[in-house]
């Protein structure tokens, strides 16, 4: 999983952050003229203008054929910072591709019970969402599961156990 | 969107898992009896039945901590005499008689005979062992209890998760609904007709109810994102559950009638975990909203919210007594989450469970057990203990785990 972070770590550099919440264009773009006017209110997708289109393509793959996971502290649902990056990205992804929905899948650790933890995993998920959702994606666009302490990816009783099941899984 | 494969069923499936029980007893000064299968027993599959049976009433009797069985040699000694035989007169029939030692002529003060069918020994031998605990010590038992329970196939990826209606102690399980994802928090109508249940079968949650008899299944929420802990009202009108609709989870209310949801909590901490007390008057449930979470009782008519454990950083999954005197919870100390059972009046807090990752403690209908979900190594057991812990029976099945567990209620 780590590979895959830093592999998509590498495919997000240069994507720019999020969707632009106001319809300023980029500054390297083409002065608007008054008949293009409504197609530049919809214009808040510039985030892969530069990028070359097979990047795009990857990172939809990345998100299509694995799941990316965020690792949480414990009773934690801070976004932690070393995601952010990756998380402008798919921000930008997902304003470029507004049909696109995202899926975030909320867990836990074992430590706590099982109802309290599918309200923690929502919590955990909800911060991604709130994420995304602060940097410009449609909340139509994300579908939110908390699954709490069930299907963890490691059954011991450990913390290392413990700190990769403290998760939120994205995916296409 | 997954869709995962559920079967649910009218007839259900018995299991002939390889159940093992591991119990552990405490030690008091207890009745003396003795439990001897007749001789005379020809032919031998009866014998080896009839055997099994007398198997579990032993086990049952563990339980009770007021009855002793005594090794056979020391017959002698017993207050009370129990013999299990074939019935002379009607086939497949065991019955049971009861001598009292201190009577004139060792007088049979109970008798019964009970049809046994092929795989319902066991059923057989918690009647004559409830039929036992009243004749002796003039008491109710719990043998004659049912739990609910999931079980999670180690190895299986279709149907991996099959909800179970089983006898207190996990045997004679009978699957009512399977699937390939998760299933949990299985909660019984109070005339134990029903059931309530989560299930991710649709990839989200989803509450479902399902008639026990007929195996039919109606959908009762399914809102985007949590859909989870429902608990019926006593009076089998409203279900109690939790949802995220609001951007948090929050407790709710579905009038099963009229389908009209009221929100019975609001803010922005987390709410889940509800049950109602037996007498209906109020919603205990855990929050977060002082910081950690903790238990709250809420009033339903006034709304009054009163914390009930502040004991500790994590105390959550209450489960209220019938008397309303007590609870039982799960609280966690370090890295440990274990069953604590807390006297609302006094406050005395008594820590019950056995393990180190406990779940779902439930008071069980009669107030004298709680059943609740733990672990043996990566596999999870279900446990059955008295109030105080003194006496607990592990429920564990080979290449499963077993969890959210629930009771039945009791017929009237």
């Amino acid at each position: 999983m780590k590979q895959l972070n830093t592999l998509l770590a590498i495919l997000i550099l240069g994507l720019s952050s999020g969707c632009s919440k106001n319809s300023q264009m980029p500054n390297d773009s083409l002065p608007v003229t008054r008949g293009s006017q409504k197609k530049k209110s919809r214009a808040t997708t510039y985030a892969l203008r530069d990028e070359p289109a097979v990047n795009a393509a990857k990172f939809y793959n990345a998100f299509t054929r694995n799941r990316q996971t965020y690792l949480f502290t414990i009773n934690g649902d801070q976004l932690e910072a070393v995601y952010l990056q990756e998380l402008d990205a798919l921000a930008g992804y997902l304003c470029k591709h507004p049909g696109q929905k995202v899926h975030l899948d909320g867990f836990t650790c074992e430590l706590g019970s099982s109802e309290y933890n599918i309200a923690l995993g929502y919590r955990r998920a909800q911060s991604l969402a709130k994420y995304l959702q602060d940097h410009g994606v449609n909340r139509e666009q994300i579908i939110i599961v908390s699954y709490g302490k069930e299907k963890p990816v490691d059954r011991d009783h450990s913390e290392v156990a413990w700190s990769k099941n403290r998760r939120v899984e994205a995916y296409f | 969107m997954r869709h995962a494969w559920i079967m649910f069923f009218f007839w259900p499936v018995l299991i002939w898992a390889n159940l093992s029980l591991e119990l552990t007893q405490g030690t008091t000064a207890a009745i003396p009896i003795s439990i001897e299968v007749a001789s005379g027993i020809e032919e031998a599959g009866l014998k080896k039945r009839t055997e099994d049976i007398r198997t579990v009433i032993v086990r049952d009797m563990a339980y009770t901590n007021k009855i002793r069985v005594i090794d056979a040699q020391l017959n002698d000694e017993a207050d009370f005499a129990v013999v299990i035989e074939a019935s002379s007169e009607v086939k497949n029939t065991i019955c049971m008689k009861v001598l009292d030692n201190y009577q004139k002529n060792k007088q049979v003060i109970h008798s019964k005979c009970l049809p046994v069918s092929w795989g319902e020994e066991r059923g057989v031998a918690h009647h004559f062992a409830d039929a036992l605990v009243k004749e002796i010590l003039g008491e109710q038992s719990i043998f004659l209890h049912k739990i609910a329970h999931v079980r999670e196939s180690h190895q299986d990826i279709k149907g991996k998760y099959t909800l179970r209606v089983s006898d207190f102690d996990g045997g004679r399980a009978k699957i009512i609904a399977k699937s390939d994802e998760p299933i949990m928090s299985p909660s019984f109508s109070p005339d134990g007709k029903q059931i309530a249940y989560v299930s991710f079968e649709d990839g989200k949650s989803s509450i479902y109810v399902q008639s026990l008899s007929k195996g039919s299944r109606t959908l009762l929420a399914d809102y985007p994102g949590i859909n989870g802990a429902p608990a019926w009202s006593p009076s089998g009108k409203e279900i109690a559950l939790v949802l995220s609709i609001s951007g948090v989870a929050k407790l709710y209310e579905i009038d099963l009638q009229s389908k009209n949801i009221k929100k019975l909590t609001s803010g922005w901490y987390m709410d889940t975990e509800p049950s109602y007390s037996r007498d209906g008057q109020d919603i205990i449930f855990t929050s977060n909203r002082g910081g950690s979470p903790q238990i709250y009782k809420m009033h339903r008519q006034t709304e009054e919210v009163t914390q009930l454990t502040n004991d500790g950083v994590y105390n959550v999954s209450a489960s209220i007594a019938e008397d309303n005197q007590w609870i039982a919870f799960l609280t966690r100390l370090s890295a440990k989450l274990q069953v604590a059972t807390l006297d609302l009046q006094s406050k005395e807090l008594s820590w019950v469970g056995s393990g180190q990752y406990d779940d779902t403690p439930k008071v069980s209908p009669r107030s004298d057990f709680i059943l609740d979900a733990t672990n043996k190594g990566k596999q999870g057991v279900l446990e059955v203990m008295t109030k105080d812990g003194s006496i607990r029976q592990k429920i564990i099945e080979p290449g499963a785990s077993l969890k959210h567990p629930a009771w039945m209620p009791l017929a009237e």
